[in-house]
């Protein structure tokens, strides 16, 4: 396990201060001074034991927000509407794009059936949910995950199952956009990430609701359990 | 993330501001300030459950160091030890 600087001051902080009371209870036997180096050691042993920040890497958003670009003018270019439905299958999460979440298919690709055409592709996030064993709590692997990785300040979600069970999230200060035009068609990132993580851990279809910029600052998610 | 690092300087600032208390008051026994360093940490926990990597083990440790303080305190009084 790697360690940052942070959690590498609260470990020498820890073995400092256990010498030092060690030291201090063989020169002067019990005494109160030992307190105040327990006391320390408790306050670097939760440094070292903090959660380490990973860096925001940018170019990898900017890779992320090109492919969903290109990904949104395929959609448009094919014509495919609706709110994108995502669908646990085996060990992935599909998403498929159809105007009713009837007509969707567990079959890759394009699909002309009937009147309308539906699209079903690999969720963008689901390998990162592989290891998710479900039944498992979307919403602690979602605030999880988004703190892990430093996708937004601060995160608020709730859940309410008043004819369905639906999942909403409020994105404090998110910190990765998303076009516009794959927005309107698949979500942002949250919407996806939020949707592919409870599809798998609630093992049942999830579609998108909704997903706008409150303000300039937030963004509100919410998605429903089929 | 801004929430561990709160946690941490709130702990610190408690666990100085108790150690100083007792210090001043003349108190001696060691398990006196054992006890208020696992309360801070209680309190800090209950608070704003700050998150720790790989498991919060320093709560166990603490517990039973208390455990352990009260025990003896209670055994002295009945003068068992």
């Amino acid at each position: 396990m790697k360690l940052g600087i942070y959690q590498l001051a609260g470990l020498a902080l820890t073995l400092a201060s256990t010498g030092l009371a060690f030291a201090t209870y063989v020169v002067l036997g019990v005494d109160p001074l030992i307190a105040l180096w327990t006391g320390l050691a408790v306050v670097g042993a939760t440094m070292a034991l903090t959660p380490q920040e990973l860096p925001f890497n940018k170019t990898f958003y900017q890779l992320v927000y090109g492919f969903e670009e290109t990904l949104a003018s395929l959609l448009e270019l094919l014509g495919v509407h609706g709110n994108p439905t995502y669908i646990p299958a085996k060990d992935h999460v599909l998403v498929c794009v159809a105007e009713t979440p009837k007509n969707c298919s567990q079959q890759l690709g394009l699909n002309v059936e009937g009147e309308g055409i539906t699209v079903t592709l690999l969720s963008p996030f689901s390998a990162l949910t592989a290891d998710l064993k479900p039944p498992c709590s979307p919403l602690d692997h979602f605030s999880t995950l988004v703190e892990e990785l430093g996708l937004a300040a601060n995160l608020e979600c709730v859940s309410s199952s008043e004819e369905r069970l639906k999942l909403i999230c409020r994105v404090g200060k998110p910190k990765l956009a998303s076009p516009s035009s794959m927005s309107v068609r698949l979500g942002s990132i949250y919407s996806a990430l939020l949707a592919t993580i409870a599809a798998k851990c609630l093992s049942r279809p999830v579609r998108l609701v909704r997903d706008e910029l409150v303000g300039r600052n937030s963004r509100i998610v919410e998605v429903e359990v089929l | 993330m801004e929430r561990e690092y709160l946690a941490n300087t709130i702990l610190a600032v408690l666990v100085t501001l108790s150690v100083w208390g007792l210090w001043s008051v003349g108190e001696k026994r060691l398990d006196a300030y054992i006890a208020i360093i696992t309360l801070d940490y209680t309190i800090v926990k209950a608070l704003l459950s700050p998150r720790r990597t790989p498991f919060d083990m320093l709560f166990p440790i603490l517990l039973a160091a208390f455990t352990a303080a009260i025990a003896y305190r209670i055994a002295s009084i009945l003068g068992l030890c």
